[in-house]
């Protein structure tokens, strides 16, 4: 497959832009037939019909109708008491919160959505996680977004743009990264542009390629040489990730619920995911770990201790 | 001095729906691919812009409803499969008799290019279909979204590259 060195060149080969030297040699690769037959055949398509005179009758009809949504005095005391008690402890959650102006996003085990905020910026949700923010916020160039989980964030150059989680805050400086927030772990990488952490007064500073990881409050720098998060193309790989979090991972892959001792989440794992075969999946990371596994009819994965005796 | 067109006046509104309606259906179209959804987004939309006529300028009415139905549909995030309508042309004659798997061939091909279509991410497919279907400038469609024509570009190249990944020998 041909590699591009610009990330625009097709665009201007579709619009006539590239000198006659880009061409000739674009002309000659493998891959022109198969992009100029697809550029042309695309042109074959339509939008299916769309019934203009029905929706305008409608409109005309309905538009002076009041739809002015009643919001009780409740409301109007959730959100303030919301905004208040943000300040009061310093960014902690609104996913409880009522208001309707929030925009949420969530996902189930092993679902996996991608979105596109107010701004451009592209998100991808990774399974078991949340996102939400205010698209009021958004329109007055405050982008503030609220995360459970992990997701990557494919940010739109602009202002400052923040993820808020329970464990600490990311400010983008630039423009893609991924931040994981479960339960006593948090991990942000950076592959684009610039990140700053804040975790309690800590601050830390991402460049591309670099990544950290809190685990218990121990914390980690990380270097990887990946161009996007391993989860996006179903890969998963680990260098010392705490069980607890590959666990997640295995949990969002096959769709089984885990249970473990609480002891065994403080063992650290490194290497693979297999992501066909639960049972070789789970034995790869359980033996090296000196852990047992069994597997019930109704997908639940009990993880334990190898008894000394055995 | 010129009177300002006011967003009010019904036939100037009316001006506006019979306008902008199919592009603003065919831009959420390609974003959700549900026509049902679309219709409602384009109604709402217009029925926004009737209740805060008096506060719009009648020139930047079309911004307004793509942004609308734009922040609308992010707030909907259910996604179904675009699905696209076409009619294969051809020198059928000739190439029929020539070769009769010729038309097999080609419905097999615009099948593909349609899922491999319905495949990209809601920005690369909007960028796309709107230039490709629309037949719109990179100018005009950074206009609708709001973002860069650089951004346009990189989104529309990247789309090509994923396409052409996605029909593999398919050619």
């Amino acid at each position: 497959m041909e590699k591009f060195n610009d990330d625009t060149f097709l665009a201007r080969w579709l619009n006539n832009e590239l000198t006659a030297e880009e061409l000739t040699k674009f002309e000659a690769s493998e891959d022109y037939a198969a992009y100029k037959k697809l550029t042309d055949k695309s042109l074959l398509f339509e939008a299916p019909n769309f019934d203009s005179n029905k929706i305008k009758a409608s409109i005309m009809k309905n538009k002076e109708v009041a739809v002015t949504k009643v919001r009780s005095l409740y409301y109007t005391i959730a959100s303030i008491a919301a905004i208040l008690l943000i300040g009061g402890l310093g960014g902690n959650y609104f996913f409880s919160d009522t208001n309707t102006t929030t925009t949420y996003y969530a996902t189930q085990v092993g679902e996996r959505i991608n979105f596109e905020l107010p701004d451009g910026s592209i998100v991808d949700l990774n399974g078991m996680s949340k996102v939400a923010f205010n698209p009021k916020d958004w329109d007055n160039n405050i982008r503030t977004l609220n995360l459970e989980g992990e997701a990557f964030f494919k940010v739109q150059k602009g202002s400052k743009f923040t993820v808020q989680t329970k464990q600490g805050k990311v400010s983008v400086l630039g423009t893609q990264f991924d931040v994981k927030d479960t339960e006593n772990y948090f991990a942000v990488n950076c592959f684009e542009g610039k990140v700053q952490v804040d975790k309690g007064s800590a601050k830390e500073v991402l460049t591309p390629g670099k990544g950290i990881q809190y685990f218990q409050d121990q914390k980690d720098l990380i270097t990887f040489a990946n161009a996007s998060p391993f989860w996006i193309d179903n890969q998963y790989k680990y260098n010392n990730v705490p069980l607890q979090a590959v666990l997640l991972d295995l949990q969002n892959v096959y769709n089984v619920t885990i249970k473990t001792k609480d002891p065994n989440k403080a063992k650290r794992f490194t290497g693979n995911l297999i992501t066909n075969n639960i049972s070789k999946a789970l034995l790869t990371i359980t033996k090296p770990l000196n852990l047992t596994f069994s597997i019930t009819k109704d997908d639940v994965v009990f993880i334990k201790e190898n008894s000394p005796n055995e | 001095m010129t009177k300002l067109k006011s967003v009010c006046e019904e036939k100037n509104y009316e001006w506006l729906y019979d306008t902008h309606c199919k592009t603003l259906y065919n831009f959420i179209y390609y974003k959700c691919g549900d026509p049902d959804q679309a219709s409602d987004l384009v109604q709402d939309a217009f029925i926004k812009l009737w209740k805060n006529c008096s506060k719009i300028i009648f020139e930047k009415s079309k911004s307004y409803l793509f942004t609308i139905a734009k922040n609308q549909f992010l707030k909907e995030v259910a996604h179904h499969k675009v699905k696209l309508n076409y009619t294969i042309v051809g020198n059928y004659d000739t190439e029929v008799a020539e070769n009769p798997e010729f038309l097999l061939e080609e419905k097999e091909y615009m099948k593909t290019l349609e899922s491999a279509i319905s495949n990209l991410t809601t920005a690369q497919r909007e960028v796309f279909l709107l230039n490709r279907i629309e037949k719109k400038k990179y100018k005009e469609i950074a206009e609708m979204l709001s973002i860069s024509v650089k951004a346009v570009e990189k989104r529309m190249h990247l789309a090509l590259v994923k396409l052409r990944e996605d029909l593999g020998r398919n050619i």
